[in-house]
């Protein structure tokens, strides 16, 4: 193909949009005001090009957060336990660790090399860890652990950093999934090389040694990765499944309908033209990697791995204690149904819903409408903050209502922020 | 500081279709594309009294919407690849959804390649930036652009000719 035609295609592809009408003026406005007043004079300093990359951290630290008076600077009570936030300025070489209930400082970051900057994070279950990914400039990926630590008193916790020895992702690779196994030794990244194929691939986090790496081939990586209380890692990837009505749905599977109907099962609908007798389905197939077995290289993710049967339904973020699954919906758009994990989308139409499954039976155990279609306004996150390790004690937010779900009850609260969209864009949706 | 500065809404109006269409290059769906685009504007006008007096105005929004951009792609990643693959899956009759780029056949096409070529087309063909600029906006030696550009092509090449749908529109 030369030049000419290229351009011709992307000028037709880039067409309705060139020639789109901007939204009104105000909508810009609005967010301007918006972004003032969240951030004050530091957001129209000369270091305003940034965007607040936010994962809610928080609670133990040994004892140390003791449930805060200083809890819910407005009318409503505040959350228990809640306490620290790592906050990453991903435009910039800097994130914070904050009281999430005060925001005061309690320790200014910078990545562990100079002219590098933060990228994805990932909070331990114990949330005294945050392991980050950092990108030097020359476009190799690094690592670096943010470790708080108590005070002996029970004073304010103090803040170590320190490189992730020898793990090094080669130059223009995107790493688009972190996390941290429960023991706090290791953690385990998909990622996309140059070429663009995807792994997986599991590190000691101590020592940075390689403990298993893996093809993701044609596989579809498609949930979160999530640790398991045994250490196992939990993956999930979809397959093509026949397109006759088929309503079997195997051990250790979730079917994925692509009908554009509104339903309590998810749904990746993304094609709204399309027949719904005709679209294609997609299935979920849970699958377990134990990362303990001794990794051959030139294996493969199917060959290493084996059917989850414990898990009966694995749509979202699964909780620290594997007994839940999360996530979020706007329950009338069916393209936006599923998520990744825990937030909903901008593309409007119908309340923002959190639905909870049993991992035991599979079944929706709490569904929590959480905002209306005003709510999710594109410039507030919509969706889940924070969750506890059981899954039943959630924190949300979408717009400007937070509120905090126990066991499906609402309750509002207030936090020191309303969390832009842009604060969860380069970190997992929630962190446990 | 955001009163309705005239000449604001005047490079607003002027450089949104444009802005979006990079963003969109580079995220793959409309919506995120459209928030993207909207807070870039948003941080320009923010600071509006200092970028107006800039030569070019236009570069700091491309600038920071890029930036913007590639942390909307990593969350959307998952999400995406499991789009790009039904993308195959459409009968070729299909009208493609307006706001459902990613179902074109450039729009996945482009995600699934890497960053860094991806970034370098959409400001080549989408942003209509030589070379050179391409070069000084990324920091990059002009060759290293070139390269990029070149495997970009190739990549793209293809993975277009996989839909033959798309091949000589």
């Amino acid at each position: 193909m030369n030049n000419t035609k290229l351009r011709r295609q992307f000028d037709e592809w880039a067409a309705p949009l060139r020639s789109a009408p901007p939204p009104p003026f105000e909508t810009i406005r609005r967010r301007a005001r918006l972004r003032l007043g969240r951030f004050g004079a530091a957001a129209a300093s000369a270091a305003a090009v940034i965007a607040l990359a936010a994962v809610l951290a928080v609670t133990s630290l040994g004892g140390t957060a003791s449930p805060s008076a200083a809890w819910g600077a407005g009318p409503y009570p505040a959350p228990p336990g809640m306490q620290y936030v790592y906050v990453s300025f991903s435009l910039g070489p800097t994130a914070q660790i904050r009281n999430a209930a005060t925001g005061a400082v309690l320790a200014t970051l910078r990545p562990t090399a100079q002219t590098t900057t933060f990228g994805v994070a990932a909070a331990s279950a114990t949330d005294r860890l945050f392991l980050v990914a950092e990108n030097p400039a020359n476009g190799t990926v690094t690592f670096a652990a943010i470790r708080l630590l108590a005070a002996a008193n029970g004073g304010t916790p103090s803040v170590r950093m320190a490189p992730v020895p020898h793990v090094v992702l080669p130059a223009g690779t995107q790493v688009t999934d972190l996390v941290v196994n429960q023991a706090e030794n290791r953690f385990a990244l998909e990622s996309q090389a140059p070429g663009g194929k995807l792994s997986l691939s599991v590190y000691n986090l101590l020592n940075g040694s390689l403990i298993g790496r893996w093809p993701a081939g044609s596989l579809q990586l498609t949930q979160p990765l999530a640790f398991l209380p045994n250490g196992n890692l939990a993956v999930v990837w979809a397959v093509n499944a026949p397109t006759s009505s088929q309503s079997h749905v195997q051990e250790g599977t979730t079917q994925v309908n692509r009908s554009p109907s509104v339903s309590a099962s998810p749904s990746v609908s993304n094609s709204p033209a399309g027949s719904p007798s005709a679209a294609p389905r997609l299935e979920l197939v849970n699958r377990i990697v134990n990362p303990a077995i001794p990794f051959l290289p030139g294996s493969s993710l199917v060959a290493d791995s084996q059917p989850d049967t414990a898990l009966h339904r694995r749509i979202g973020t699964l909780s620290a204690d594997g007994s839940m699954s999360i996530s979020a919906a706007q329950a009338s758009n069916p393209a936006t149904q599923v998520t990744s994990g825990g937030s909903v989308g901008i593309q409007g139409g119908g309340k923002a819903t959190i639905t909870e499954y049993s991992s035991a039976t599979g079944e929706a155990v709490y569904v929590v409408p959480i905002g209306a279609a005003s709510d999710i306004t594109g410039a507030h996150y919509c969706g889940v903050l924070w969750a506890s390790a059981d899954g039943r004690d959630l924190l949300t937010q979408c717009g400007t209502k937070q509120e905090e779900v126990v066991d499906g009850k609402v309750t509002a609260v207030r936090l020191a922020w309303i969390f832009p969209t842009s604060a969860v864009q380069s970190v997992s949706p929630f962190a446990w | 500081m955001l009163g309705s500065s005239d000449d604001f809404r005047e490079f607003y109006e002027a450089s949104y279709g444009r802005t979006l269409a990079m963003v969109a290059g580079l995220v793959g769906g409309r919506a995120e594309a459209e928030d993207v685009t909207q807070e870039a504007f948003a941080r320009a006008l923010a600071r509006w009294s200092l970028l107006r007096g800039y030569e070019r105005p236009d570069a700091w929004v491309r600038k920071v919407a890029l930036r913007l951009a590639i942390d909307t792609g990593r969350r959307h990643r998952r999400r995406l690849a499991t789009v790009v693959r039904l993308a195959g899956q459409r009968p070729p009759t299909d009208a493609e959804p307006a706001d459902d780029l990613r179902f074109s056949p450039l729009g996945a096409a482009l995600a699934e390649l890497p960053l860094r070529e991806r970034q370098v087309l959409v400001l080549h063909y989408l942003a209509d930036l030589p070379v050179d600029v391409i070069a000084r906006e990324l920091s990059l030696p002009p060759g290293t652009v070139k390269t990029r550009l070149g495997a970009g092509r190739r990549h793209l090449e293809e993975r277009l000719s996989q839909h033959p749908e798309a091949v000589g529109q």
